[in-house]
């Protein structure tokens, strides 16, 4: 049975929505960025050492957007960790297991104490 | 040896430029479509053997372009292995599902993706389509 509060479930609704958009968004231009570094890296004018370093931290770091990007599609409740001055951010490092959500009740998340997902059962 | 004929279709020109040139290094002969109605007529009107397929198209979405070409092949058109690509990864086993179902693609590969995954898939794809 969902005991879920109406606003609780609305909430949700609207995050995975908005999601879905941002895994869209991203992951396009990320095709992108990771394929023309992809090309760059095969070309030989990008033979110097410290242009093939820099080219690999871009790969790495579009991999580590990627990585985010699949968290959060793959986010099925949200789960919150404390994040500076006490906002509670959505956390995407911790397996989205109600067992493991983080108590993040106070300080400044802009809705309302309705959305906390601690707070649900 | 004869170049390995590819239909590329996405609405996103810089993707399309990206994928093109790295077939293109990789021995692939490729034309392109940027909507979903142009890909389905191009498919049409010449010989492929296999189409990259974006699912988010204006005009008719992938999955729509996908069912009706793989029609035309139930019906005797001429065997070609489609690839959807998307953007997009929620509900990973109802759209693998949809897609080996509902579309009748091949198979399907997630943005961002590396250029060997794409021709892995490109590779055994046509020894299937051959078999």
């Amino acid at each position: 049975m969902n005991t879920r509060h109406p606003e609780d479930q609305l909430f949700q609704d609207l995050l995975m929505s908005i999601c879905g958009s941002l895994n869209h968004e991203i992951n396009n231009p990320l095709t992108c960025i990771l394929g023309n570094t992809e090309l760059l890296l095969m070309n030989p004018v990008c033979d110097n050492p410290d242009v093939r370093r820099k080219l690999k931290v871009i790969e790495e770091t579009a991999m580590r957007i990627q990585d985010a990007v699949v968290r959060l599609a793959n986010l099925s409740e949200p789960v919150y960790a404390r994040g500076p001055a006490g906002v509670r951010l959505l956390d995407l490092r911790r397996p989205c297991d109600p067992a493991v959500r983080e108590v993040g009740t106070s300080g400044g998340h802009p809705m309302s104490d309705h959305h906390d997902s601690s707070r649900k059962e | 040896m004869e170049a390995i004929k590819v239909l590329l279709v996405d609405d996103e020109q810089d993707i399309v430029e990206t994928i093109k040139y790295s077939l293109e290094l990789r021995g692939f002969e490729v034309d392109v479509a940027y909507d979903g109605l142009s890909g389905l007529e191009k498919a049409r009107a010449n010989s492929y053997s296999i189409m990259i397929l974006d699912v988010m198209l204006p005009g008719k979405n992938g999955y729509e372009v996908s069912r009706l070409l793989k029609e035309d092949m139930e019906n005797g058109a001429e065997p070609m292995g489609i690839i959807l690509v998307t953007a997009r990864k929620l509900d990973n086993e109802l759209r693998e599902e949809f897609v080996s179902t509902w579309s009748k693609a091949d198979a399907c590969i997630y943005k961002p993706f590396e250029m060997e995954d794409l021709t892995e898939k490109m590779v055994s794809l046509l020894e299937a389509v051959e078999a």
